[in-house]
């Protein structure tokens, strides 16, 4: 229960002193699923790497919460920062790789 | 049948002279299915040079934690249209892809000369001959300026991680275009933001401005060709066909994903200015043009996060630009050297015209601890 509260306050700092000083809308959780589901999606199925490759390659460029799964049998990763933030990413075609859904 | 040997001879003339009036350089072979390799034979004759660049770029070959070190996934040297060095690490292989990142605008802007050689758009061209939906304000913008980076569009080209994974990166235009609120739509989110600058006035390191690019071009090109365009008039042409290009629901391009011998395949092309196997597939002057500072640059840069290289028209070149007080980035290359560069982790390739080489490395650089200068004297050495 501390861990997850130490978690809760970690997260609600993170978002509150985030230097955002622009009008756009998505925080940066929300972007770093994103970027992580992006990035994962397409070193698994469009580059063919292997998943330790790619999750230490996405990790670096991605808030250090970001979690992923990964659906082999329908080429797909999921993302999410806690519960409250999540994106996936789908691979599509071997001409244009991943996709947003 | 008595016709047929003359009409053979007749068709073989006019084809022969059709590929000489474009000016095409002619090679030995071209690598459109493989690659020529001499690596063996050059390893062989020098042991020590190729030691060398081992010792410097392949010391690493794990996972370590943090992914410190000099990290190379590939590296790969062409001379004279042959390999004299290629070797992978970290899993790659020659059939392993790398996600180039900002390559793409190296690549875009090659696929905006296939428009151009087509007819489906000129470099005068305002944006909204092309788009609809762009702010009336933004229709001065022309297809030179977005391939120059000089829109003026007020654009903050931070990157991911440019500082520290733990950086906000919400402020950035890069990651709200590409993950966040413009992602649905990437051409029309850059050319909606406000303008700093008059288009043509100013340079600035844009990522915005390319997928604008890739958003017009692709509007100009798609409904006549198809979405495969890319493929069909550029990339299979040169043997890059199983390269992937990701884009969003509207079909501009954001990343190129190649292997490294795909990558030397589009070096090939600029290395011989736009021409593939005595066809020309970029306009006479494409390649020179894209090797040549813009106006803009010289004139004023708005510098965010960009060192001292210097822009050419979708890639950087190896030139000193003394109204910005910079010099040459690579000392130790000739004046001719053009290369692109992008992503998060040193790779880059380089074009060498004056000796006939390209240099391809795919990196996994994640510290900064990684000396490029050392890296291109230690392949001089293999290729010399």
């Amino acid at each position: 229960m501390r861990r997850l509260l130490l978690a809760l306050i970690v997260l609600v700092g993170m978002a509150a002193t985030s230097a955002c000083s622009d009008p756009y809308r998505q925080n940066d959780f929300e972007l770093s699923v994103a970027i992580r589901a992006m990035l994962m999606c397409n070193c698994l199925y469009a580059m063919n790497m292997d998943e330790q490759f790619c999750a230490a390659d996405s990790a670096l460029v991605t808030l250090p919460l970001t979690t992923y799964t990964i659906d082999v049998e329908h080429k797909v990763v999921d993302t999410q920062v806690g519960l409250m933030w999540s994106d996936r990413q789908r691979f599509v075609s071997e001409k244009f790789g991943c996709e947003f859904e | 049948m008595k016709n047929f040997f003359p009409a053979v001879i007749l068709l073989a003339t006019l084809v022969a002279g059709a590929a000489r009036a474009q000016n095409c350089p002619t090679r030995p072979y071209w690598p459109t299915t493989e690659w020529r390799s001499r690596a063996a034979e050059v390893k062989a004759a020098r042991a020590a040079e190729v030691a060398a660049l081992e010792d410097y770029a392949f010391k690493v070959t794990g996972n370590e934690p943090g992914l410190t070190g000099v990290r190379v996934a590939g590296f790969l040297i062409v001379k004279s249209g042959e390999i004299v060095y290629e070797r992978y690490a970290l899993g790659a292989d020659d059939d392993k892809r790398q996600n180039y990142m900002g390559f793409a605008r190296s690549v875009v802007g090659a696929l905006t000369g296939v428009a151009v050689a087509h007819g489906a758009l000129t470099l005068d061209d305002s944006v909204c001959a092309h788009l609809d939906n762009v702010p009336e304000g933004n229709c001065t913008i022309q297809v030179q300026h977005l391939l120059d980076m000089s829109s003026g569009l007020d654009w903050q080209e931070s990157h991911l991680g440019a500082t520290g994974a733990l950086d906000p990166v919400q402020h950035c235009s890069v990651a709200a275009m590409s993950f966040g609120e413009g992602r649905a739509d990437m051409a029309r989110f850059a050319l909606n933001h406000p303008r700093r600058d008059e288009p043509g006035a100013t340079w600035q390191f844009s990522t915005g401005d390319s997928l604008a690019l890739s958003g017009v071009v692709g509007a100009a090109m798609t409904p006549q060709y198809g979405e495969h365009w890319p493929w069909s008039l550029l990339l299979d042409r040169i043997g890059a066909g199983n390269s992937v290009f990701t884009h969003d629901p509207r079909g501009a391009l954001l990343h190129w994903i190649a292997s490294l011998r795909d990558l030397a395949r589009f070096g090939y092309l600029y290395l011989n200015d736009g021409c593939w196997d005595g066809e020309r597939l970029l306009p006479e002057h494409w390649v020179a043009e894209s090797r040549t500072v813009p106006e803009a640059f010289k004139r004023k840069r708005v510098v965010e996060l960009w060192g001292t290289e210097v822009a050419g028209r979708g890639w950087m070149v190896n030139q000193a630009v003394p109204e910005q007080g910079l010099n040459k980035s690579w000392p130790n290359l000739p004046d001719d050297a053009f290369f692109m560069a992008g992503g998060l982790d040193g790779t880059i390739l380089f074009v060498i015209p004056s000796l006939d080489l390209l240099v391809a490395i795919w990196g996994n650089n994640h510290d900064g601890n990684y000396d490029m200068g050392r890296m291109m004297d230690l392949s001089l050495a293999i290729a010399r």
